[in-house]
């Protein structure tokens, strides 16, 4: 547990003094502000032009910020040689890696803190009419968001060797995530019968955590009759006050998951090398 | 039916026990019977049956302040008033009041009818037949016009219940129209039935000024050619005003909001809708704002879709004309499939980035309607949960060179004077004094972890 | 390495499983109505859990729900009728699915069916007959005939119809017995 501790207290201190974080963090404030004042005359609540363009900002920027941060962070340890010296103490493998997930999971939610709360107090200087429910939905969003792409990022700088192979796969994750996902799949389903394609479309999304995240934001901003019939049942469990309780255990299955898996490839570097 | 009836007996004497009590102490405890001179009066105790009996054609009937027992049947050309204070409770499967003479008027009478599915708590089967300010509560049908033309059925107020101890039962619509035609429904209001106002078969017909609310269709209408459709309010329905069928229909002034509930809400639906014009028209909240469908030479012109999740939608829509409405603030302002030759003009979008170079407050490049989300949907709904994903507008964009089939604004407004409502949400600081505090504790951190620690 | 491998299986997997589906028998079955959800694929009309309700499967797999069987007639004339795997209307007593090619027909201008096309299904000749007996109007048709019928909505006919009959029969709908 110290252990644990210890790397994570280091992993903070190394990424308040990483200047991409603060670089994300001036990117993410411009231009979530930019977004409340050209929409300073509408009211942010529910699901309306403003709060589904907040989403996309919030998708486009986040995960790669998050893969950018995480993956580099791993990677130095293996350029750096400091993963080597760590490995001959007696630190265990899991404590190392939950350590550096909790480190940059705290300085990562600490920017969207700072991000949202700039967003807040200007909102409120404005008098921009900002609904408290869908402001904090939008917070939870963001956490949910970056706590789910960090274990993609742990795993990106686990495989790369360096921090170039590292950027290449981050943006080509981050690309296939966001931006090219509906592309990818309406290409491959179009090749399954008819019957198949709803199926397979649930399971994607519960492997890609950008969708995943973003669809239960629309369902809690009340958008959920939009994504019509085929998922009714779905959207109405969401909604329900255990929703929330559901979808967290969704994202602490994946995060748990995945730092399994990361953990496996460590400990055979640590046995390999 | 008999045989459920009696069964409900015991429940329903509690009923009758308390609901006079109710209504007359707490509703109208103010209210006293105004005497009217030509007007006859009659000893309580008597049976609502045998006072319209006995009443000539013509005469005004007030009714002592006292519940009732229905059914009762109009045969004769009466007016009957209720000053408010008389209730008429009906636990049969026949209608609370039929009404079978030409030129009867109901005025202000509580009416009470037990009885679910397809009974109703009024039926009119005459002509000139006016009903006022009525207060029905009903587990079936509200008012039901059947073959009865030139009614007036104005500020009454009917809602659904479902009667004490029984379960809930199949609700029917509140007013109920079929081949009754030059109607005029005005300011009534109408919650938690099936249909608002259902019209079918019954042209010129003039719905004004209801207030419709948690319905399944505020106004539901087919095959009404010739009526009009104005000012109308409504609010969360699963669709505001449902028209289909029907040729030069006036459309105009109606507010449609907040209709999200079902996965096929709308506000405004016109399906099979000819030579008809929809006009200032509001539709904020909606799923969709206004659905339109197999629909040709109508014109929209002032309507404004606010905040909707997709402002407007056309399927299979030729030939229809669009001048000046505003879509403002909607996730998507329009979406349109087999929609080609409509002519659309001076409408503003506020998705859309125009250019206006000699500033004449036009765009001088215009705004194509892009086809590619609803033509994917249309293939399979499955699809519909990459609605406004952010590689789902990468897709739509990279197939921009197809909107030239689809729908075009040729010259749309860069700014929209209009008055449309903004709204407001209740303001209590929360979002301002949580960013303080997320931003201190952030700072704090940074600092703290970041900074002085060695 | 492990990784490669558990991939190139669940992809076998994957596709072994679509040749199935693609390959297995096909059976089309009628649909259970939900009211929350489900609209006519034609004029968008709620489809009420009644005696009215119609659907079809197309041979792909694809549901198609009509609130009348009128409506479904439309489509078929839209979308032709190759596509098709199975097209099902209800009895109109006890609004079991029957196929629609071996159900009986009513059709008169005056019975009220949700897009008015006044036609309602029965699973055979003779409760057709027994309902056209009882009611007095109507005439008895075959899935046969209803190819050469004319589908008018009554409403773009003559109002002047008697409607006591079709008002009969509402109100002896299903559920009220």
């Amino acid at each position: 547990m110290t252990d644990i501790l210890q790397v994570a207290r280091r992993e903070v201190k190394m990424g308040f003094r990483n200047p991409w974080a603060y670089s994300f963090l001036a990117l993410f404030c411009t231009f979530s502000l930019s977004l409340l004042i050209i929409n300073s005359q509408n009211i942010v609540q529910g699901y309306s032009a403003i709060t589904g363009s907040m989403l996309s900002l919030v998708l486009y920027l986040l995960p790669l910020m998050t893969l950018f941060l995480g993956a580099f962070s791993l990677t130095a340890e293996k350029e750096e040689g400091s993963w080597q010296l760590l490995s001959t103490y007696p630190i265990g493998t899991l404590s190392f890696i939950i350590g550096k997930y909790t480190g940059l999971a705290v300085v990562l939610l600490v920017i969207i803190g700072f991000g949202y709360g700039l967003m807040g107090l200007i909102s409120g200087l404005l008098g921009t009419s900002f609904d408290s429910s869908t402001y904090f939905l939008f917070l939870a969003f963001s956490a949910g968001l970056v706590l789910l792409f960090l274990t993609l990022a742990l795993f990106i700088g686990s495989l790369s060797r360096n921090r170039w192979q590292a950027l290449t796969i981050s943006v080509s994750i981050w690309f296939f995530a966001v931006i090219g996902w509906p592309t990818l799949l309406i290409s491959i389903l179009g090749m399954v019968p008819y019957l198949w394609v709803k199926p397979l479309l649930v399971a994607a999304t519960f492997i890609n955590p950008a969708e995943l995240v973003r669809l239960f934001v629309v369902v809690k901003l009340g958008g959920g009759s939009v994504l019509g019939p085929e998922y009714f049942q779905w959207v109405e469990w969401i909604q329900r006050p255990n929703g929330n309780l559901l979808f967290m255990s969704v994202c602490l299955l994946w995060i748990l998951c995945s730092i399994v898996g990361v953990y496996k490839i460590w400990e055979r570097g640590r046995t390999h090398g | 039916m008999m045989k459920y009836s009696h069964s409900r007996a015991g429940r329903q004497f509690l009923v009758l026990l308390l609901f006079p009590l109710l209504v007359v102490d707490l509703l109208f405890p103010l209210y006293s019977q105004p005497a009217y001179a030509d007007s006859t009066s009659y000893p309580p105790g008597r049976s609502l049956q045998d006072i319209i009996d006995a009443a000539e054609p013509g005469d005004t009937i007030d009714l002592p302040p006292e519940t009732y027992q229905g059914p009762v049947v109009i045969r004769t050309r009466v007016t009957l008033r209720g000053g408010g204070r008389a209730t008429l409770i009906n636990t049969t499967v026949d209608p609370a009041i039929t009404i079978l003479a030409d030129g009867v008027t109901l005025q202000s009478i509580n009416v009470q009818h037990d009885q679910d599915g397809k009974t109703t708590a009024i039926q009119v089967k005459a002509n000139e037949v006016t009903l006022e300010g009525l207060a029905i509560h009903t587990g079936g049908y509200g008012i039901m016009l059947r073959d009865a033309d030139r009614a007036k059925i104005i500020h009454n107020r009917i809602r659904w219940f479902i009667p004490q101890g029984q379960p809930a039962g199949e609700r029917g619509n509140g007013i109920d129209l079929y081949n009754s035609h030059g109607s005029q429904i005005g300011n009534n209001e109408i919650s938690y039935l099936r249909d608002g106002i259902y019209l079918e078969n019954s042209r010129n017909t003039t719905v004004d000024g209801n207030k419709l609310t948690y319905l399944r269709y505020g106004i539901h209408c087919m095959y009404i050619n010739g009526s009009k459709i104005t000012n109308n309010v409504g609010e969360y329905n699963t669709t505001g005003a449902m028209v289909m069928g029907v040729t030069n229909v006036v459309v105009s002034g109606n507010s449609f909001a907040k209709q999200i509930r079902n996965v096929h809400s709308q506000g405004i639906l016109l399906y099979d809708v000819r030579t008809s014009s929809i006009t200032n028209n509001l539709v904020e909240g909606n799923r969709v704002g206004i659905y339109m469908e197999k629909s040709a030479e109508n014109e929209l012109r002032d309507n404004v879709a606010l905040r909707n999740f997709i402002g407007i939608q056309l399927s299979q829509a030729a030939g229809n004309q669009f001048h000046r409405n505003g879509f403002i603030a909607n996730v998507i302002d329009a979406e349109a499939v087999d929609s080609a030759e409509n002519v659309m003009n001076g409408n503003y979008w506020d998705s859309f980035q125009g250019m206006d170079v000699d500033r004449d407050g036009i765009s001088d490049i215009p705004y194509a309607i892009n086809p590619f989300y609803q033509r994917l949907i249309s293939r399979n709904s499955a699809y519909q949960l990459f609605f406004q994903s952010p590689g789902m507008n990468f897709l739509s964009d990279m197939f921009a060179g197809d909107k030239a089939s689809g729908s075009v604004d040729q010259a749309p407004l860069m700014k929209l004077d209009t008055k449309a409502p903004i709204g407001a949400v209740r303001k209590d600081g929360t979002v301002m004094v949580t960013g303080w505090l997320l931003l201190f504790v952030s700072v704090i951190t940074i600092i703290y972890l970041g900074v002085l620690r060695s | 390495m492990r990784l490669r491998t558990s991939a190139g299986l669940l992809l076998l997997s994957l596709l072994m499983l679509v040749v199935l589906t693609a390959c297995g028998a096909k059976k089309y079955e009628a649909l259970p109505i939900n009211e929350d959800v489900d609209v006519c694929a034609v004029c968008n009309m709620q489809v009420k859990d009644d005696a009215f309700a119609t659907q079809l499967t197309t041979k792909d797999g694809k549901n198609y729900k009509f609130d009348d069987v009128g409506c479904m007639n439309q489509w078929k004339k839209e979308n032709g009728t190759d596509k098709i795997g199975m097209d099902f209307v209800r009895d109109y007593n006890d609004k079991s699915w029957i196929q629609f090619s071996k159900a009986s027909y009513v059709y008169d201008a005056a019975l009220r069916t949700p897009m008015a096309y006044g036609v309602i299904s029965f699973k055979d000749r003779a409760s057709a007959e027994a309902f056209v007996k009882e009611q007095g109007v109507g005439t008895v048709l075959s899935a046969d005939d209803l190819a050469s019928h004319e589908w008018k909505q009554s409403a773009a006919m003559n109002m002047d119809m008697d409607m006591n009959h079709g008002e009969g029969h509402m109100n002896e709908g299903p559920g009220h017995k």
